[in-house]
């Protein structure tokens, strides 16, 4: 049996230029575009096919066809709701949208300070403590189960950047 | 925090200045100084002896408690 130093494991950098860190920030800064623009794209497509509004163009037309012919039940529910509840629909997406925006800046913060070696800040701390309380939120708005465990394990995360902080600051104090 | 490090009394009876104490002992001007103005938070055992090597003192010659000195920010 192969002890565990002579094994091949693979070194993956986490913190610093070129590493997961630095990957993650451009992902996460390319994601907040594409949620916004999702987001503008998705109120627009309910706008048009809940209310039936068409601008007499091809496009809208053709949005408005394809949401009358939608099949799928949840859809064809939300169509036969009351004017007062298919307009609740867009604060709800906003509300989500909001915070998903949100958790993916702080995040990307996050990655950027690792990133940068910083690890043991208590910008990092502040910003974890943020992050998980957005994501309970988060979890909450879409009763999202897995989301809501994942948080809390953030906001535990978040107590051990603390205690870090504080022994790192004691180390740099340490001559 | 009663306990006053006093490097500087020290360091001014051997008229030795701060830097050159710093290049001695091998720890930079900044962390000398941090230790000097009391804002250090602990002192290595292996620092302390390099400081009274070089000084020629007895750790309680750089050492005084104060019993009603405020904490450093």
């Amino acid at each position: 049996m192969p002890i565990l130093k002579d094994m091949k494991l693979p070194s993956w950098k986490y913190f610093g230029d070129r590493s997961v860190s630095s990957w993650t920030s451009r992902i996460l800064q390319a994601s907040w575009y594409i949620v916004l623009v999702l987001f503008l794209a998705l109120t627009a497509f309910l706008a048009l096919g809940l209310f039936d509004i068409t601008f007499g163009d091809p496009l809208t037309a053709e949005v408005a066809k394809a949401a009358m012919n939608e099949t799928d039940p949840d859809w064809v529910e939300l169509r036969k709701m009351p004017i007062a509840a298919k307009v609740l629909v867009f604060p709800y997406l906003a509300a989500i949208t909001a915070l998903l925006l949100m958790i993916v800046k702080k995040s990307r913060r996050m990655f950027m300070n690792f990133r940068n070696d910083i690890i043991f800040s208590r910008e990092n701390a502040v910003i974890a403590s943020g992050t998980s309380k957005l994501l309970i939120g988060f979890s909450v708005l879409t009763f999202n189960f897995t989301t809501l465990l994942v948080s809390l394990m953030l906001l535990m995360l978040c107590e051990i950047f603390k205690s870090g902080t504080a022994l790192r600051e004691e180390q740099d104090l340490t001559i | 925090m009663g306990i006053v490090f006093r490097l500087d009394r020290v360091l001014a009876d051997r008229k030795m200045p701060l830097n050159e104490l710093a290049r001695r002992i091998g720890i930079t001007d900044a962390n000398l100084s941090i230790l000097k103005t009391g804002k250090a938070k602990a002192i290595r055992i292996s620092t302390l002896d390099a400081i009274c090597k070089e000084l020629n003192c007895q750790p309680g010659e750089l050492l005084e408690f104060k019993p009603d000195l405020p904490e450093p920010e």
